[in-house]
């Protein structure tokens, strides 16, 4: 009976051990050895949610993927530390604010970053290396406030692709339709802003805020609704300008297809944005090459779906 | 490293004609330098510009404050001003100047001052035309004369947002004058023109002028006024 | 060169046709025509195997190639390039959703590809360099050969499986190795028919008499070991606090499979263990250390070491279960075959996702202990563990074996403790006769027999490998029969260049439940319809060409599917060696960081993915693969011999199954050499 009772304990004791050395070790490679302002966050990127968040990712609760993106209350001159992960693919963790990476997250691996939150403000933080169809609503806010202040609360960033109620399906099949569904689907919501307004601050660059859509027209030099109809209609009838019979009613054509031929290679190809301040941080947001993902047609549905934005005046 | 590409460079039968217009150029300027800031025999052409029935945005990113006031002698055509140079520069994806008038022959710098790549091309307002003086990195510059009197609006294929306007007056007999605000009328003046009879016209972005452009007599060492309107184009052919 | 290509299956044809013409064939009972045509089938089979290695491939540009290759999970657009030798060519890469990598074997270059970027990051890896941006990666095509091109980012749940291939024309090792599948046959055949081959088979067992070692007799601490009473317990032990922690780190640790321990030890070091050492050299041993059947056969036994004898006659949860009987009706493998081919079916998720993996480990730990609760004994492994359906068919392949030492003294016992049970040791959990034990098939090794025996009769022997030759049962042919469809579909879906089967099968993550379906209906009608029909249809032309009605399709269809267990062991080794030597950095930096919670504990965890030898596994494939056809060709006589007792109906009987194992072979090379 001792030897069952040797064999019990041989096979308790170490189970106990196993799970008490995952948490003390789990403990102790959290810890930060740092002075005692210091604020700790974890902060795992979930590029199939869109989302940086707080607390664990684990096998078990991947499986739901309901999370929540993390927004950062920390007090002016606190010394942060961020440990990041990745769930799942390749992100870039970039907080241009306190020129804090960007930093590559391997998924698997832990990266730690830390700054001086020196300035009170709100601030954003972003992925920035494509990581999937929500990979556009992966930013974050970081809140420093000063001490004593009531933190502000903006509202968290959430994927509109991960809420289909948000993206209701495009009504009809006109290029303009599926265009306003391309322009949230594929995230250029998130940077040009809704209904193409423009506006989102992109930190240190020289062309901040990210250029509007609204004003394609202009830029196309369509320069009557008439025009902008027509080649509304145009694009929505031809997917190949080049090969039209005729040339359509639309004044300046010759111009305004040489327009709309720049603008779809400014998408193909992607756009740099340099920076305000040379000695300063790459700015975040970056138009990217969209030749691979985004198909022709789906550019020239973007392209209309501008078009039709342009606020016309009286006269 | 400066790429070049004036007029110099594209042909023989154009380089000839390059060469026989500086020669005539330095002829002129050699000629007419001596003489120049108290031209005998010359006027001047001053007034006002004003604005009816529009807004003119002074200042900001969509400004339309520039106004170019010409003139183009009625009789035989003006001598072109090779030596003329100005430039247009590319910096913090703006055109600066928005409006660059230069006179007829003039050769232009487009420089780039940014941290990026730009593009230049030019698009021919009326033809709908365009021409591509290809695309160029930081700090490089390109030269481009233009010889063709009008309007010619610069554009980058690269960055859609900028735009400017390259007013090729037919004489060397301009100004360039921009609004303060909305109300102030405009004061301008043209000195040094010799006497004959003028076409005076008045370019502006989008407005027109009311009227359409007017011919004018200039009469030695005397100031010609005149008081110019701009409006819509609407209401500018409505008052012809 | 080409001379010799060409003049290679001519003489094989030759050598063959000279055999069949030293074969007296009016010695066969009665030849029917297809037993007349024979040799033309080979010859023809001879023939387009000639061709297919001869065919040119399909050109794709003159050199300097240019190839855009478009990444997206998991696959590469396009999915084959073809080459030649000394081709300079022009890469360009893209991706269309996340990062991915570009990892050609072979040709030393390491690429990370950015969607959104017209550039990739391309570097050398064995210098160790950094990532530089390029427009282009340009590179000269090596040597003739298959070189796959894989991900090295992990880019999401499949990326392990991201791959596509180029070949370098021509393929030399593919022409090579069908040719010499076709010599192998047609060689086979002929020294059958020579006679040289597999005379003097104990019609009576189907077993060749061969050599065996007395392992404990050889070893005699080894027999010490196996009768001391803690010795499977000393065994579990380790195993089922690995399990644990795998479990623990399932559920808690990273949701990375390639970055989680439980991944990365049991599908790919556990699953390459036990299909090309354990089950090959001990068969069923892993039985003896599978620590799932551990809780619920402790809360059966109430012992862990000793025995304790009530427990076996127990109708009460309390005093160690109710002992029933598992229903006669469920007791072939049916069930299991079906939960096998369930498992298999969403097994591209299971080995990709660490908590689906803990938690179906869970549900047969659980499962288990109910089992235990219910029935007797190793109820639950015989007839409800999903492994145990294939482990019983693979295990017959071993190389070694529990029998009784002499079977007259068993014949006389009239003690069966080895059966019953002793004071000293439990009766045989896997509810077998030891002391009728002929094959392997459901021996779990677990020694209780060995300790029970009064006459020191039962021993653990070392034998030649695929020594049992004998499927007898419906049951387990199918078992054979679905392990080919299993093994041609996992190569398809998880090592094969396309990305549509992997979408399909990863539905959780694609949400493609008709694709899903599609892949799902097609694995079971290919593993329980369409192969086992074609065999069927091969055994009732074995039964026709062999001449003799003595033996009915039926036994026929049974007992050839025997060839099956070589053939489709060697491809289950021949598919899990890319595995380990593909993802081996995967464990080293695993076991440093099991949980993926960023730890380092033996300085492994940063270690960047880099394989072994890639561009060697199909010159290591396909010498596996032929082996596997030579030994069921020639174990497949054996079987045959047993079945007929005219040596020459034996070896007709055996034509269309042969040819069939070696066009499964000629499947196989085609995946994973061709």
């Amino acid at each position: 009976m001792n030897s069952e009772r040797l064999a019990a304990a041989l096979v308790i004791l170490p189970m106990v051990a196993i799970v008490t050395a995952i948490a003390w070790f789990g403990w102790l490679s959290e810890r930060v050895l740092g002075a005692q302002e210091t604020v700790v966050f974890d902060l795992t990127g979930v590029a199939s949610a869109g989302v940086w968040t707080l607390g664990p990712v684990n096998g078990l609760n991947y499986w739901w993927r309901d999370f929540q993106p993390a927004t950062l209350q920390v007090t002016e001159g606190d010394e942060v530390v961020i440990h990041l992960r990745s769930a799942d693919v390749f992100h870039r963790f970039y907080l241009p604010a306190f020129e804090v990476g960007p930093v590559a997250i391997e998924p698997g691996h832990t990266v730690t970053v830390r700054f001086t939150a020196d300035r009170a403000g709100i601030y954003q933080y972003y992925c920035t290396s494509m990581c999937g169809g929500c990979h556009f609503y992966m930013r974050g806010w970081i809140v420093v406030s000063r001490e004593g202040e009531d933190p502000v609360q903006p509202p968290p960033i959430m994927c509109t692709l991960c809420r289909p109620d948000d993206l209701p399906r495009p009504t009809s099949e006109s290029l303009v339709d599926r265009g306003a569904y391309l322009y949230l689907e594929k995230g250029c919501v998130t940077c040009h802003g809704p209904e193409g307004q423009g506006g989102i601050v992109n930190h240190n660059s020289a062309n901040s805020p990210v250029p509007a859509h609204n004003t394609t027209a202009e830029k196309l030099f369509l320069r009557s609704p008439e025009d902008a109809e027509a080649f509304i209609r145009l694009l929505d009838e031809h997917d190949d300008l080049e090969a039209l019979e005729e040339p359509p009613e639309i004044g300046l054509f010759p111009v305004v297809r040489t327009r709309y031929e720049n603008a779809r290679e400014i998408v193909r190809k992607g756009r740099y944005s340099s920076k305000l301040d040379p000695a300063g941080p790459e700015p975040p947001l970056q138009m990217p090459a969209w030749q691979h993902i985004v198909r022709d047609r789906e550019i020239d549905a973007l392209l209309v779906y501008f078009v039709s934005l342009y606020p016309w005046e009286e006269g | 490293m400066t790429r070049r590409s004036s007029c110099c460079s594209a042909s023989r039968s154009e380089a000839l004609r390059c060469l026989a217009s500086a020669v005539l150029a330095a002829a002129v300027v050699l000629g007419a330098a001596p003489i120049e800031g108290s031209c005998p025999g010359c006027g001047s052409v001053s007034g006002t510009v004003a604005v009816e029935q529009a807004y003119i945005r002074s200042d900001g990113p969509k400004h339309d404050r520039d106004v170019v006031v010409m003139l183009s002698p009625t009789g035989a055509e003006a001598p072109p001003e090779p030596a003329a140079h100005a430039s247009m520069d590319q910096r913090g994806l703006i055109f600066v100047p928005h409006v660059l008038a230069v006179p007829k022959g003039a050769t232009v710098t487009f420089l780039n001052s940014d941290r990026e790549q730009h593009n230049v091309y030019f698009l021919d307002d009326r033809t709908g035309d365009t021409l591509d003086i290809g695309t160029w990195g930081p700090g490089v510059s390109v030269d481009h004369s233009f010889d063709t009197p009008g309007m010619v609006i610069t554009l980058c294929k690269l960055h859609l947002e900028m735009a400017a306007y390259v007013v090729v007056c037919p004489s060397p007999w301009f100004v360039q004058v921009a609004f303060e605000d909305n109300d102030t009328p405009l004061r301008f003046e043209i000195a040094d023109v010799p006497a004959g009879e003028y076409e005076l016209t008045v370019w502006h972005k989008k407005l027109k002028q009311k009227g359409g452009s007017l011919t004018i007599d200039v009469q030695p060492e005397k100031s010609t006024e005149v008081d110019l309107v701009i409006t819509k184009a609407k209401y500018a052919r409505a008052a012809r | 060169m080409s001379s010799r290509r060409q003049s290679t299956p001519g003489q094989l044809a030759e050598g063959g046709l000279a055999g069949f013409g030293g074969w007296d064939l009016r010695s066969a009972a009665r030849p029917s025509v297809i037993w007349r045509w024979w040799p033309a089938a080979v010859v023809a089979m001879a023939c387009v195997a000639f061709f297919q290695a001869t065919r040119p491939e399909v050109v794709v540009a003159a050199s300097p190639r240019e190839v855009e290759i478009m990444a997206r999970q998991y696959a590469y657009e396009p999915h084959r390039i073809v080459v030649d030798p000394g081709d300079e060519v022009h890469l360009r890469l893209a991706s269309t959703d996340v990062v991915h990598g570009f990892y050609l074997e072979g040709h030393d270059i390491e690429a990370e590809i950015r969607p959104g970027s017209l550039t990739a990051w391309a570097r050398r890896p064995s210098t160790g360099e950094d990532f530089r941006e390029l427009e282009e990666i340009v590179f000269t095509a090596g040597r003739p050969g298959k070189y796959r091109y894989r991900c090295s980012v992990t880019c999401g749940t499949l990326h392990p499986f991201m791959q596509g291939e180029m070949i370098v024309r021509p393929n030399l090792l593919y022409r090579a190795s069908l040719i010499a599948a076709c010599g192998l046959t047609l060689g086979i055949f002929g020294l059958m028919m020579t006679g040289a081959l597999g005379n003097g088979v104990s019609r009576a067992t189907g077993s060749p008499p061969c050599r065996r070692i007395d392992l404990l007799r050889v070893l005699p601490g080894l027999r010490w070991l196996v009768t001391r009473r803690w010795f499977q317990f000393a065994v579990v032990l380790p195993n089922l606090l690995v399990l644990f922690f795998f479990v623990v780190a399932g559920f808690f640790g990273s949701p990375i499979g390639n970055r989680n321990i439980i991944v990365t030890i049991v599908w790919i070091l556990w699953w390459f263990l036990l299909i090309t050492v354990l089950v090959p050299a001990g068969g069923r041993v892993w039985c003896m250390a599978c620590p799932v059947p551990f809780a619920g056969e402790w809360l059966a036994r109430r012992r862990l070491i000793g025995v304790r004898r009530e427990a076996e006659r127990s109708r009460s949860l309390r005093t160690g279960g109710l002992n029933r009987r598992w229903p006669h009706r469920l007791s072939r493998m049916w069930l299991q075959n079906l939960l096998f081919l369930t498992v298999c079916t969403v097994s591209t998720i299971l080995v990709t996702r660490p908590a689906l993996t803990a938690a179906v480990l869970m549900t047969m730990v659980v499962a288990a202990v109910a089992m235990h609760a219910l029935y007797k004994r190793r109820s639950f492994c015989r007839y409800l563990c999903p492994l145990n359906a294939w482990l019983s068919v693979y295990s017959m392949a071993s190389a070694t074996e529990i029998r009784p030492r002499d079977t007259g003294l068993c014949a006389d016992c009239r003690d069966h403790s080895c059966a019953g049970g002793s004071a000293e040791a439990w009766g045989c959990p896997w509810m077998v006769n030891p002391s009728k034990l002929d094959r392997n098939n459901y021996c779990g090794l677990c020694m209780e027999c060995i300790k029970a025996c009064p006459n020191d009769n039962m021993s653990l022997h070392a034998r030649p490998v695929f020594a049992d030759v004998s499927i007898r049962r419906l049951d387990e042919a199918f078992m054979a029969l679905i392990m080919i469809a299993l093994v041609i579909a996992y190569t398809v879906t998880l090592l094969g260049p396309w990305g549509t089967p992997r979408e399909w099968s990863n539905v959780t993550e694609v949400g493609n439940w008709g694709g899903f379906a599609l892949h799902a209906s097609v694995v079971w009608l290919c593993a329980l319809g369409l192969v086992p029909a074609i065999w069927y249809g091969l055994s009732w032309l074995a039964h026709r060409v062999a001449g003799t009605s003595t033996v009915s399709v039926r036994e026929i269809f049974v007992r050839s599917t025997y060839l099956l267990v070589p053939v489709g062991l060697l491809a289950w080794i021949a598919f899990s060696l890319p595995l380990i030597m593909l993802n081996w950095t995967h464990i080293a930096s695993s076991l440093s960081d099991p949980l993926g919670w960023g730890w380092d504990l033996f300085g492994t965890a940063r270690q960047h993915w880099s394989p072994l030898y890639p561009e060697w596994i199909p010159s290591l494939q396909a010498p596996l693969l032929l082996l596997g056809l030579a030994v069921a060709l020639v174990r497949g006589h054996r079987v045959a011999q047993g079945l007929f007792a005219d040596p020459s109906a034996a070896i007709r009987s055996l034509i269309p199954h042969g040819l069939a194992c070696a066009a499964i072979t000629a499947v196989m090379l085609r995946l994973f050499v061709g």
